[in-house]
């Protein structure tokens, strides 16, 4: 293998990335070429610049992340239970549909007295009587058949 | 993890609390890795915020296939690549031998690796290999970021950038020969000074 060749499989050497044959070439051509032990020489101090990289000190992002959070959770505040409603909106849906049926077929309609038929259709006069105890029987269907 | 999970069920139920355990054990890593691929320590703390903020959204479509920093990491990488994408034109040109020669930090900085004593020798080292990762293009950069300062393998960073992980060698191949050729003339001129 010439230098060149042996240059350009060191990126891959240097990661073990090689089949094991081409890992042994390599090797070999290292220890007989100043050229190619320099080349090495200088990836690894690239490779070990890069991984030396230091950390920065966290830069306390929180205040401005719980500032868009929280308004975000008050301009929309379904949003904190979106979760809730994915997982149990078919359940919830069925629940009040139960509810409505089970409530039309066990409440009653609110009564119509004969009082409020009256109001519609008699007089204020006459329904005030009737009210009071002032009008008979017979009163009642003179009434009904004049209207 | 486990701790992480529980945490993130938490915030899923509303508590903010929790999400500020999070961001508070996350932020530093975050904020690390959006300056390096963006090269601008501002643009990279609106980035990790916007992050987070992304994250917070997504949480009640996280299911906890992956670990919640696995999880974050692709958010930030995604957040970090819309960014860099804007901030291309406004690339820092200051080429390392400009730096170089600005006397602010010297090429044995670079090659006589030893670990920063003081905050002063840390920030000048950070800035060295920013000017450095700042010299090439944001998907170079991005690739090498990856894979030689995060540590993460050809498969991780393929499932990340979702794309296959042969285009994964391939960027990384152009990449690290980019900063080769880079790097060259600045190393050939400090291996001159140090020789006998």
């Amino acid at each position: 293998m010439k230098d060149s060749e042996v240059k350009a499989l060191l990126p891959d050497y240097l990661e073990s990335n090689l089949p094991a044959e081409q890992m042994r070439e390599v090797e070999a051509r290292i220890s007989a070429s100043a050229a190619c032990r320099e080349e090495l020489d200088y990836l690894k101090r690239i490779q070990r610049l890069l991984a030396a990289r230091p950390e920065s000190a966290p830069p306390g992002l929180w205040r401005n992340i719980a500032r868009h959070i929280v308004v975000e959770d008050v301009a929309e505040p379904w949003k904190q239970f979106e979760w809730v409603g994915k997982r149990f909106l078919p359940i919830l849906a069925a629940a009040v549909l139960l509810l409505a049926v089970l409530g039309n077929l066990t409440t009653e309609a609110p009564a119509f007295t004969l009082e409020d038929y009256l109001k519609v259709q008699w007089a204020e006069t006459d329904v005030g009587m009737l009210s009071q105890g002032e009008l008979s029987r017979d009163d009642i269907l003179y009434i009904l058949q004049t209207r | 993890m486990g701790e992480d999970l529980d945490l993130v069920r938490r915030c899923q139920e509303g508590d903010h609390q929790a999400y500020r355990v999070l961001v508070e054990r996350y932020e530093g890593r975050l904020y690390n890795l959006a300056c390096s691929i963006l090269g601008d320590r501002e643009v990279a703390r609106d980035a990790a915020q916007t992050a987070f903020i992304r994250a917070y959204q997504a949480l009640p479509r996280f299911r906890a296939e992956s670990g919640f920093y696995t999880w974050l990491y692709k958010i930030a990488v995604n957040v970090c690549l819309n960014a860099a994408q804007k901030e291309k034109r406004r690339r820092d040109s200051t080429s390392l031998d400009t730096l170089l020669e600005s006397g602010r930090f010297s090429s044995e900085h670079l090659w006589e690796f030893r670990t920063p004593a003081g905050d002063f020798e840390r920030l000048q080292l950070q800035e060295s290999i920013q000017k450095i990762l700042n010299q090439l293009s944001p998907d170079h950069r991005l690739v090498i970021v990856l894979k030689d300062i995060e540590g993460m393998s050809q498969e991780e960073i393929s499932e990340t950038l979702n794309c296959s992980v042969g285009t994964v060698k391939s960027r990384l191949s152009r990449a690290r020969a980019r900063l080769r050729d880079l790097l060259r003339p600045v190393y050939n001129e400090w291996k001159e000074g140090t020789s006998p």
